[in-house]
């Protein structure tokens, strides 16, 4: 009997030991809206066409002190891409770009998180679209974090990386100057 | 004759069968071959265009020539049989049903953004029904029923060539010269 009770009071001591060690939990907020993957790419060389993918999800680990030891995981769903264009995407949906019935889901996985000066991250991960596995590197950087006023905990990120078509099985010849993407991501999580 | 008589079809049925089968062909290979074209085809977004515009308006004359077959008599096909009568009702239903559903389903490929279908003289179909997504859906019906209706339009086309050299029957000549010839 008192065995157990010893048991228990070191498994107590354990978990309020361990709770503050691991690494805070977010989930993105796509619920509120505060997170956005938008995309620009050149039209003709002469301007920048936009757009972004309306649905998708992810959570990431985030601990100021251990920055490092970072992760984030992200889905995207490629048929909500939106250019603000219908037949533009219903040919971006199509099997030229994202095939979207053939791969509804874009995921990204980060692998290393390098932080670096004034709060800037290195997030390598690997990204699958289109059936492609790639390894892309993000620059990114922690915005901001803290209290909201509604009693939850909030910490968001802003990155950039670019891509190249052709790395994920799009070939539609789109002139010279549109042979890579640029991925703005913007990513606000609340701590659970 | 204007009308449509028991006798045959009147010279506005036949004017609107005949220019509607030619826009309606037209407008398949016009769609067929401009979905091969590459983004730095000078037709790229000129052709898709006058698709459009042609398209809008065969949807008018399609629903004016569904009226006008509606408020006429409809010539008799006392030289039919039965099966014949009957398949050939069942076709002109599928034939109607189904270029209407293409049509409709084109119109809201363009229009299902919010954006007008730009026709001729700068006069412009606009978009009545939103929802982002429904192009891509549209884009496959219209697809494969516009390879319906081709195959549909043989079938009628086969069938009117048959009544009129192996059967020798009035039913080509009372849609080509109209009333049919008096024996």
């Amino acid at each position: 009997m008192k065995v157990m009770l010893k048991l228990c009071s070191v498994m107590l001591a354990f978990f309020v030991l361990a709770l503050p060690v691991r690494a805070a939990e977010y989930v993105i907020d796509e619920t509120g809206a505060h997170a956005s993957i938008n995309f620009r790419v050149k039209h003709l060389g002469y301007s920048w066409l936009t757009g972004r993918f309306d649905k998708f999800n992810g959570t990431f680990s985030y601990d100021e002190a251990k920055p490092e030891a970072s992760k984030v995981e992200v889905k995207i769903d490629t048929a909500s891409v939106n250019s603000n264009h219908g037949k533009r995407d219903k040919h971006l949906r199509a099997g030229e770009f994202l095939d979207v019935e053939m791969f509804p889901t874009a995921t990204f996985k980060s692998k290393s998180i390098t932080p670096g000066a004034d709060d800037k991250l290195t997030v390598v991960g690997d990204l699958t679209l289109r059936g492609e596995t790639k390894e892309v590197t993000i620059d990114a950087m922690k915005v901001g974090g803290g209290k909201d006023p509604w009693g939850g905990y909030r910490t968001g990120f802003n990155g950039t990386t670019r891509l190249k078509l052709a790395d994920f099985g799009i070939t539609f010849d789109l002139g010279p100057a549109s042979t890579h993407v640029d991925l703005e991501l913007n990513i606000e999580g609340i701590r659970q | 004759m204007l009308k449509d008589t028991s006798d045959g079809f009147g010279a506005i049925s036949r004017l609107l069968h005949w220019l509607l089968a030619l826009a309606i062909f037209v407008l398949f290979a016009l769609g067929y071959w401009m979905v091969t074209l590459g983004y730095t085809s000078p037709y790229y977004t000129n052709a898709p265009a006058w698709h459009e515009a042609v398209g809008m308006v065969v949807l008018i004359a399609m629903t004016l020539r569904l009226g006008w077959r509606l408020s006429n008599t409809n010539p008799t096909s006392d030289h039919l049989t039965r099966f014949e009568h009957g398949a050939a009702r069942m076709m002109h239903g599928a034939l109607y049903a189904i270029i209407f559903a293409v049509l409709i389903s084109g119109y809201l490929i363009s229009t299902a953004d919010g954006r007008s279908i730009e026709l001729f003289w700068g006069l412009q179909v606009p978009s009545l029904y939103q929802a982002q997504g429904i192009e891509s859906i549209s884009g496959k019906i219209h697809r494969i029923l516009s390879y319906v209706t081709i195959a549909l339009a043989g079938l009628h086309t086969g069938a009117a060539l048959k009544h009129h050299f192996i059967d020798r029957d009035p039913t080509l000549t009372r849609m080509w010269r109209g009333s049919r010839p008096k024996s």
